[in-house]
């Protein structure tokens, strides 16, 4: 066959109508998804979830009914009652108070480092996917090899480089966030840019940054909001594995990875003080988890389910 | 010529959020021995949905009524187990799109010796393999000792429809269903493919149905037609008489649309779309594109009738 | 087949390179005098100067780079901060107890994740598909040093069934080494069953809906056939690239595990090293991790290839 011939007969990976809606017609393509959002159970519940947490994290010091720093000798370790609805910690902390505060962390440590994997790696993703050839390939290899590292093996090396805090484990949790948006930016601009409306753009002389930020930018944000909502669970998984290791926010934060390691200590007593916050982080982890399935669901069901 | 196939007042619907569909209403046809029958229409019209009844492939929300008697005996009365054996043995089916129909992950051979294996027990898989040459020979495949160990992203799209029909021919079927077999090939490689099923009619003396939606495919290589329209089938007949002599408005509008060589006259498309197949339809389901159309057509629904010997109509004008 | 192995292997230098160059250069980019953070300021000169020349601190850091990388190749990664001894024995001291951990995670989420993946899909729509669908859910959101605490609580401590901890050489005793594997091997395959699980399910539904699977039901393909030959080859190979993936999320999930389970392992190892500031230490078990990461998808590629023909003769 000829090449030219099959190289048009394969169906363009970007849905035209898509690009139709997104373009110009914002609105209407984002309440279709949205509605078909609102449909799925799941990732509805997933929302309300997240929204539970946000609120919790903004209005802690309203919801809670303890300071979390607040020690109450006299009630050490003491199991869950009226009083400290989830019990209190080796310090007579109350544990409820705690895990409110620590939704603080967790959506903290999640939207920074998120938002730096976002925008570095759709930064590189773009000028590498959009202007190709030498500085594409240099970019692409980088990423290769910062995929080479098991992930939260990266995150561990960097802590043991930059040092503890918290700062540093958006940082690191950042980095190793970088290449999954680089890559999914990339290959989405390279389905893009071959389209005719970019084609046409060039040809009418608009420039290459005008191009990628009115032209390419709007039209790979589907995938990009799917995979900010997966990434936000990673990385909240990560700081609580982190700070669970020593390696992460430092006490007396109540961060809810390092409530459970210092729990771990008192298991037998006291078990409540393990079980808590680790619940917490699978059901926001859950939440997040949930609502990237069903935001890739509606936002583009050309992807794939799973 | 005795009948090999007869498919009986066949019905199948599907369930749906808006309904039932009745993507097949009371379809009547008969294939006898040796014949090519065309079953023409348009998409969704149910000419896929007949031929994967027979095959009794239906998808288990399909409700299958009527009666489909294949040498007599009724498949819709036959257990998975039982039409399991029959396909790909006694009937079997060639799709329409040769790209997506062959498993990539196996060899050309080892899906056409397959097809031997599972019918005929106390084969070996060396016979098997013997078999298989000389079906890819039979189907015009070159050099086929050596492509049997190539897979099948190696063949172009007319060589993987030849080794799709070497398939089906494997255990030598009384009835091969080929759905729209040259559909998506060029058109230089539709003839050929065409050519090839005729040949190989003759050769083995099966019967073969032919799906399609090209009028041009039926002149060229089907003994007798049936035209089928929403579900139901509109005409049926030989087919010469169809095109000297098509009675139902619908198989005169698919002639009239089609160009004819040397005439300048300007072709006529049919007007409108089909309907929708959900229960609440009355009437002739033509009735809202014919333009003959009557307030009889828009009540009662006609049934089939023969008008002629061997010519059959489903129309109020042509049977009163 | 040959050419494709050569292929890949050839892709893989660069990524090697990287991999060392950002692991050495993961010393030179603490911030501060890295001699200052190990010996304190108090420290004797002659003490400093040692420490200078056993991390090579006083060469320029490109000839330390080249020389850094010579040394690798010969499997020479230094002497340990702490004790003395060459890192690397230090890490293959540790090495099979991760090994036996990751491997034994490994098995248990393709014994979970594949036959649960394909019943899921097969019978779509029924009970057991929406379980699998919760359960892979929950499997990739729980979080792995939670999970293993649970573990230890209540099969441990409460029921008394399992050690909570500890590793006995499968050589010594391999019942109490099996026994003391359970619940760290379970709890590391868990996140991988769910993805290894969610993966079948839509790659085998994907599959099922395909073309070639009409052709096969034509032919008169067995039920069995039609699953396990016609659908599941295909489907292997999306399920692959995933466990290929997992894989690295196996490795550093270990390091989460031992520590849970206290396994004397690489993880635990490098936690060690950081807690310890033993940087040689450190370099040397992320290395290897990455290495080992890099080389067993190098191993899914080549089984992808010789399953996917279509690969093979790219």
């Amino acid at each position: 066959m000829n090449p030219v011939l099959k190289k048009q007969q394969t169906p363009p990976v970007v849905d035209l109508n898509a690009i139709d809606n997104i373009g110009e017609k914002t609105e209407g393509f984002y309440k279709v998804s949205f509605d078909k959002l609102r449909k799925n159970k799941l990732a509805m519940f997933g929302l309300y979830v997240i929204l539970l947490n946000i609120i919790m994290a903004v209005f802690a010091p309203l919801i809670a009914p303890h300071d979390p720093t607040e020690m109450f000798v006299k009630n050490r370790l003491e199991a869950p009652s009226s009083q400290f609805f989830m019990g209190t910690d080796e310090f007579g902390r109350d544990i409820f108070s705690r895990i409110i505060y620590g939704a603080q962390i967790s959506l903290k440590v999640g939207i920074i480092s998120v938002g730096i994997g976002i925008f570095f790696g759709v930064f590189l993703g773009l000028i590498s996917g959009y202007f190709g050839k030498l500085l594409d390939n240099v970019i692409s290899r980088f990423m290769d090899v910062l995929f080479s590292f098991p992930d939260i093996l990266l995150a561990i090396a960097i802590m043991a480089v930059l040092g503890s805090n918290i700062t540093n484990v958006m940082i690191a949790i950042g980095i190793v966030s970088i290449p999954i948006f680089a890559r999914i930016t990339r290959s989405a601009v390279l389905s893009v840019r071959e389209s005719q409306f970019i084609e046409a753009a060039k040809s009418t002389g608009v420039k290459d940054i005008v191009i990628i930020f009115r032209h390419i930018l709007p039209n790979i944000s589907a995938p990009i909001i799917v995979q900010s909502t997966l990434s936000l669970a990673f990385a909240i998984i990560a700081e609580a594995s982190l700070s669970f290791l020593g390696l992460g926010t430092q006490p007396p934060s109540p961060s809810w990875g390092l409530m459970l390691n210092t729990g771990r200590g008192f298991m037998e007593t006291s078990p409540w003080v393990a079980i808590f916050p680790g619940l917490a982080i699978m059901i926001t982890v859950l939440s997040f988890n949930v609502l990237g399935d069903g935001l890739r669901d509606a936002l583009d069901p050309r992807l794939k389910k799973d | 010529m005795e009948n090999l196939l007869e498919v009986i007042d066949l019905k199948v619907t599907f369930p749906t959020s808006k309904g039932r569909i009745r993507a097949i209403d009371g379809v009547n046809f008969k294939v006898k021995k040796g014949e090519i029958l065309g079953i023409v229409g348009e998409s969704g019209s149910g000419k896929s949905i007949s031929s994967l009844s027979i095959m009794g492939l239906i998808s288990d929300q399909g409700q299958v009524e009527g009666k489909i008697l294949f040498n007599d005996e009724n498949l819709l009365n036959k257990t998975e187990v039982e039409m399991r054996k029959i396909r790909g043995d006694k009937i079997s089916m060639i799709f329409q799109d040769p790209m997506s129909s062959l498993n990539p992950v196996f060899t050309i051979g080892n899906q056409i010796s397959e097809a031997i294996l599972l019918h005929n027990k106390g084969v070996t898989k060396k016979e098997a393999v013997e078999k298989t040459i000389e079906l890819l020979k039979l189907v015009g495949l070159p050099s086929p000792e050596q492509r049997i160990h190539d897979y099948p992203h190696k063949f172009s799209g007319g060589m993987r429809q030849r080794a799709m029909i070497a398939m089906a021919l494997a255990c030598e079927p009384e009835l091969l269903v080929a759905d729209e077999p040259t559909t998506a090939l060029d058109v230089t490689i539709q003839a050929q493919i065409l050519e090839l099923l005729k040949e190989i009619q003759m050769k083995l003396g099966m019967s073969i149905i032919l799906i399609t939606h090209d009028l041009g495919v039926v002149a060229e290589t089907c003994h007798r037609v049936a035209v089928m329209y929403a579900g139901h089938v509109v005409e049926e007949t030989d087919v010469y008489t169809l095109f000297a002599n098509p009675k139902h408005p619908y198989t005169k509008g698919l002639i009239n649309s089609l160009p004819k060589l040397g005439s300048r006259e300007r072709l006529t498309p049919i007007q409108g779309q089909p309907p929708q197949l959900y229960d609440d339809l009355t009437g002739c389901r033509f009735a809202s594109r014919c333009p003959f159309v009557s307030a009889e057509c828009l009540e009662n629904e006609q049934v089939i009738a023969e008008v002629t010997k061997g010519h059959f109509v489903r129309c109020h004008k042509e049977v009163g | 087949m040959f050419k494709y192995i050569m292929k890949r292997l050839c892709m893989l230098i660069p990524v090697l390179i990287g991999i060392s160059t950002i692991v050495f250069l993961l010393i030179s980019l603490i911030p501060g005098d890295v001699v200052d953070i190990l010996l304190g300021t108090s420290a004797t000169p002659e003490a400093r100067e040692a420490l200078r020349e056993n991390l090579g601190l006083n060469k320029p850091v490109v000839i330390r780079y080249f020389e850094w990388m010579f040394n690798a190749i010969q499997l020479d990664f230094g002497e340990s901060i702490r004790t003395g001894k060459p890192v690397i024995e230090e890490f293959f001291a540790r090495l099979p107890a991760t090994l036996q951990l990751a491997g034994l995670a490994m098995a248990i989420s393709l014994l979970i994740g594949i036959p649960f993946g394909i019943l899921a899909a097969i019978k779509k729509d029924s009970w057991i598909s929406h379980v699998v669908s919760v359960v892979s859910m929950l499997g990739v959101s729980i979080p792995a040093f939670w999970l293993g605490t649970m573990l230890i609580l209540f099969i441990s401590l409460q029921l008394r069934l399992l050690p909570p901890g500890g590793f006995v050489p499968f050589l010594e005793n391999p019942i109490e080494n099996l026994k003391g594997m359970i619940l760290p091997a379970f709890t590391l395959g868990t996140s991988m069953s769910a993805v290894v699980m969610r993966m079948t399910r839509s790659a085998m539904l994907e599959v099922l809906g395909q073309d070639y699977m009409k052709t096969a039901l034509a032919k008169g393909v067995t039920p069995k056939l039609y699953r396990y030959k016609h659908a599941f080859k295909n489907a292997l190979i999306p399920v692959l690239t995933v466990i290929g993936i997992q894989i690295g999320y196996l490795l550093g999930g270990a390091v989460i595990i031992e520590e849970v389970f206290a396994l004397p392992g690489v993880g635990r190892l490098a936690l060690q090293a950081i807690y310890q500031r033993d940087y040689p230490l450190v370099q040397v078990t992320v290395l290897m991790f990455s290495l080992g990461f890099v080389l067993v998808n190098l191993l899914v590629d080549i089984i992808y290839a010789y399953i996917d023909p279509r690969i093979r003769y790219e």
